[in-house]
């Protein structure tokens, strides 16, 4: 009878390597610098009280048409939900590396009410959010991730910057409200090494600001870019390039409308919606 | 010392600490070199294909950063295998990771299900106290000297071999019961 550490030995041989493992640490290490960044950034912010303060102080349920989220600068419309309103986000984005095409649609209310449609692949890994509608208080946390919806709350979790993915995730959350994606856009710009590229399109053809950052990947060079909306600051798209080769885009297009499920009408927008998909 | 590449086969000279000499500086040839048998570490230890795959990353990625300094010290397996295992630890002790980890379990139809179905001793190793078990892994399944195992735990080889002997006990104990 084999002894105990041959049988742990031959087990341990029974599981399947990983795809492509040092490709997914190269990625990891990518968003990792790219977090360190932003919470440096918006612990600055916070401790400031700056633009994001003025991002957390509107969601206090102020909802003038158009407010100043701290930093001077108008919105074109009004980014404030209204009781009954749903914040409307699809995400869609092309093959990463372990296969996941993300194809979400979410609608989400003040009142954590909301519906969710995930048709992303590769649901056995990232089964989150999950797809259903969804009664007050019962909208599932995305990423995994308890974040609070309650301004102080949020701002605590940005302070202690403990949570991950910090301002990406945040603006790929479904319920981080318009005005803090453009209180966030403010932060952003404002960043050491951040470039912003006014007059540029998003990789599907919509007129944007970009906001861009290049970073150091041992040899090669990665480079991130977000684009918003001029108008609403709203995010439109995130691009990823390495010179070690390969890419990544990611698209969202965001509304306030009337009903979960709803689909936007075309005043409702926040952004131009995606005509087709990038080639 | 020689030891086989686990994944293709081929011989790879090694020098006394596990790391190739033309890897010293490369830390992707000793990613490449060191993450299949940190990965089936990790996944006897949790138990959790994902989950493994998760504490190697960050492991990996942990040295990466600080690869510069790391890359000239003596023996930068054994600094991997620490940081794996404090990762492992400290996932451990997350809530969010264990309700995770109730969802996988509740979903999953995994290799650890079959591995368990089949194997006692694998099956064992899931009830034995952490430290144990990361002692017996170090020593059985990363084939290290309770010298460096102890380095990896931060404890004195005689601890480590107290710990994996116990370990052993238990496991030979309750393969003798479920193969019998």
């Amino acid at each position: 009878m084999p002894d105990v550490k041959t049988r742990l030995q031959d087990a341990g041989r029974l599981v399947d390597l990983p795809d492509r493992p040092f490709d997914r640490l190269v990625e990891r290490r990518a968003r990792s610098h790219r977090r360190g960044r932003v919470v440096s950034l918006v612990v600055a912010l916070a401790i400031a009280g700056g633009a994001v303060g003025g991002g957390l102080f509107l969601l206090n349920g102020i909802d003038d048409d158009a407010k100043d989220t701290g930093t001077g600068w108008q919105p074109s419309r009004r980014l404030a939900l209204r009781p009954g309103e749903y914040f409307y986000l699809q995400v869609t984005s092309d093959e990463a590396v372990d296969g996941h095409i993300r194809d979400l649609e979410t609608w989400w209310a003040a009142d954590g009410s909301g519906e969710v449609r995930n048709r992303s692949t590769r649901q056995d890994k990232y089964p989150y959010p999950p797809s259903g509608v969804y009664g007050e208080d019962a909208f599932p946390e995305a990423n995994d991730l308890s974040w609070s919806t309650d301004p102080e709350g949020l701002a605590t979790r940005l302070r202690e910057g403990t949570f991950e993915g910090a301002l990406v995730l945040l603006l790929e959350t479904p319920y981080a409200t318009p005005e803090l994606r453009a209180a966030l856009f403010d932060v952003a710009s404002g960043l050491d090494g951040v470039t912003v590229i006014e007059d540029v399109h998003d990789p599907a053809g919509r007129l944007a600001v970009a906001l861009e950052t290049t970073e150091r990947d041992g040899e090669d060079m990665a480079t991130w870019r977000s684009y918003f909306d001029p108008g609403t600051h709203q995010v439109l798209a995130w691009t990823f390039e390495s010179t070690r080769g390969g890419s990544a885009w990611i698209l969202l297009e965001s509304a306030i409308v009337g009903a979960p499920g709803e689909a936007p009408e075309p005043d409702e927008w926040l952004v131009p919606p995606v005509g087709k998909a990038p080639a | 010392m020689r030891r086989m590449d686990a994944t293709a086969g081929p011989a790879v000279d090694v020098v006394e600490h596990g790391v190739p000499a033309e890897a010293g500086r490369d830390f992707e040839a000793f990613f490449r070199l060191e993450h299949e048998r940190l990965f089936r570490a990790m996944w006897l230890l949790t138990r959790d294909r994902q989950e493994a795959e998760e504490v190697a990353q960050e492991a990996f990625l942990r040295l990466w950063e600080r690869w510069a300094r790391i890359a000239d010290a003596p023996d930068p397996a054994a600094y991997l295998y620490r940081t794996g295992l404090n990762v492992w630890r400290s996932r451990l002790r997350r809530m969010a990771v264990a309700a995770r980890k109730a969802i996988h379990h509740a979903r999953r139809g995994d290799e650890m299900e079959d591995v368990e179905a089949r194997d006692v001793v694998v099956r064992s190793l899931a009830s034995l106290p952490t430290r144990q078990r990361a002692a017996i892994v170090l020593m059985d399944v990363l084939d290290l000297s309770s010298e460096r195992a102890g380095e990896v735990l931060g404890v004195r080889p005689v601890t480590v071999r107290v710990l994996a002997a116990r370990a052993r006990a238990t496991l030979a104990s309750e393969m003798g019961a479920g193969d019998a």
